[in-house]
């Protein structure tokens, strides 16, 4: 059986819910299309950022991003703004996970172009998992000229569906089918199975990606366009921090913990210390990296402010939490390469 | 903001507890309600987050508008949550710059659908935001000023939606409406040359 979630979020009155009586069939359809609702609109993966890389002619790099994707998920939509400076313009290649069919879109020399491209979800997975986005520069013309395509915004966000399954096991949708509550019938808890299974676990309904931030790799697994750590202190990735509000769960809660990774290089045999630090709260504790090809650091965790649904502002205490990634080296004497750091609430 | 639930957090629940043999009652029906709207409520997601390391500042390249000047390149569009009333999540937004000199500089933020650019400049609904400095300090600015934060709205009047393909159960193909926004950044013409943008946020919130 399917359903069809409503497009937007739909209001949910419970002044006629009254203790001592039985569920009515629409009061339970109200809570079926709001729950359907959270499970169909989409999440964004990669809030929008700006890499400022520049990728030479025929020339592939990758981007790796870490996300926590929804199992209800069928498509994403990888939003760039590129930019050519080759006089008879590029064309660019992209490639999601390394999939064979390779998109090409041409750009024109002179102004940035918005190109999107779809991704169909192969095998969905709740699972936390890579996502590698492949750019490739081509050149569009005989002209022999240096050329560059420059990318200058990166977003990823997942597609709402537009149909859920009713059934609610595991590697299902877990929509509930409001048709089958009948108007003077009580309500079994098989009408509600998808609400009583989703309803109790925040991770399944609304995560929220609080960083995704990424400089690619070339066809060799160089990080031409990494940042660069190599002090014996902590340095900050950011300039200023990134805000950050965690998702505020239980009643009373004023923090919320994140889990992130980045992924990078160690060069020289070096080993280094890298943690996630909140202005409000303190840092993290700190991961050992010390991998001379890229990979993916332990996770980290960071305790950050949360939502505050009393106050206007939504802030604790009315000061921002800033979210930054710090990097410290701890022996030898080579560079940390970063080249990812992903960060969920 | 405005918490919907009845709680403002959720309920914990054992599923298992609720047996398949007998009627919901009114009881568990709050529980599962208080859960769905408080989660809705902190369905929100982070749109934009970018911060620069050093040097990546955008600026404008020359002061060319009449009165803002673009600064370019544009950032790419992004979906945004709908409320019953079909007016959008409020935006909850930072933007990060200064001036190179102490030339007073104004930094114009625009939400609007997809596509409108400079048509919004100029709204009154609560769509736009001015940022103003004077500070060569390189800082989060906010309209309230300090450590504050700027808030977006749309109204649902203006809303306007896109069509895309998205998948069906089945696999297949089919249209449906997305409400597909933009957040566009400008500043003011006199002073552009020395205004420099180093970060921008945008989340949304249900208020």
């Amino acid at each position: 059986m399917t359903v069809r979630p409503p497009p937007v979020r739909t209001a949910l009155d419970t002044s006629g819910m009254l203790t001592g009586a039985a569920l009515r069939g629409l009061q339970g359809q109200s809570i079926a299309r709001l729950t359907n609702y959270l499970l169909a609109d989409g999440w964004q993966l990669v809030p929008i950022y700006a890499p400022r890389t520049l990728i030479g002619r025929d020339s592939t790099v990758t981007f790796h991003f870490r996300i926590w994707p929804r199992y209800q998920t069928k498509l994403r939509w990888i939003y760039l703004v590129a930019s050519s400076a080759e006089e008879g313009g590029s064309a660019i290649g992209l490639s999601i996970n390394g999939d064979a069919q390779t998109e090409h879109t041409l750009l024109g020399s002179g102004s940035a172009s918005t190109i999107v491209r779809e991704y169909v979800v192969a095998t969905r997975s709740s699972t936390e998992t890579e996502l590698t986005v492949e750019i490739e520069s081509l050149l569009a013309s005989d002209e022999i000229l240096p050329s560059a395509v420059t990318i200058h915004w990166i977003g990823v966000a997942e597609a709402p569906r537009t149909e859920l399954q009713t059934t609610s096991g595991v590697g299902s949708d877990k929509g509930t089918d409001g048709t089958t509550m009948v108007t003077s019938q009580p309500l079994m808890r098989a009408n509600l199975e998808g609400a009583f299974v989703v309803l109790g676990d925040a991770d399944t309904i609304v995560r929220r990606h609080v960083l995704n931030w990424a400089r690619p790799v070339d066809s060799t697994n160089n990080g031409l366009f990494a940042v660069a750590f190599s002090s014996t202190s902590y340095v900050d990735l950011f300039a200023l921090g990134l805000p950050v509000l965690g998702r505020q769960i239980f009643r009373g809660a004023t923090t919320a913990t994140l889990s992130g990774k980045i992924y990078g290089y160690a060069t020289g045999g070096a080993t280094f210390n890298v943690r996630l630090t909140s202005s409000e709260n303190g840092s993290g504790g700190a991961v050992s990296f010390s991998s001379a090809t890229p990979a993916w650091s332990s996770a980290m965790s960071l305790t950050v402010d949360c939502e505050d649904l009393s106050t206007d502002a939504g802030l604790q205490s009315g000061d921002w939490d800033l979210l930054n990634v710090e990097i410290q080296r701890t022996s030898g004497t080579g560079f940390l390469q970063l080249l990812s750091a992903s960060a969920v609430a | 903001m405005t918490a919907s639930s009845l709680y403002t957090g959720i309920i914990r629940f054992n599923e298992l507890y609720h047996r398949r043999d007998r009627p919901v009652s009114v009881d568990a029906g709050l529980m599962l309600a208080n859960n769905a709207l408080h989660f809705a409520d902190q369905a929100g997601q982070v749109r934009i987050a970018w911060d620069i390391g050093t040097g990546d500042e955008l600026q404008a390249a020359a002061a060319t508008g009449t009165t803002y000047t673009d600064i370019l390149p544009k950032l790419p569009p992004f979906p945004i949550r709908l409320r019953p009333n079909g007016s959008t999540y409020a935006i909850r937004m930072r933007l990060g710059g200064y001036s190179t000199d102490g030339t007073s500089v104004t930094f114009r933020a625009v939400l609007g659908n997809v596509g409108t650019g400079r048509a919004r400049l100029n709204d009154v609904e609560g769509n736009v935001a001015d940022f103003t400095t004077t500070s060569t300090s390189n800082a989060w600015r906010d309209v309230n000023g300090g450590s504050g934060w700027t808030v977006l709205e749309y109204p649902a009047s203006e809303v306007a939606t896109v069509a895309r393909q998205v998948i069906t159960r089945s696999g297949d193909r089919e249209m449906t409406s997305i409400a597909l926004f933009e957040l566009q950044v400008f500043v003011a013409t006199v002073g552009a040359t020395k205004a420099r943008l180093s970060g921008l946020y945008a989340a949304e919130y249900w208020s």
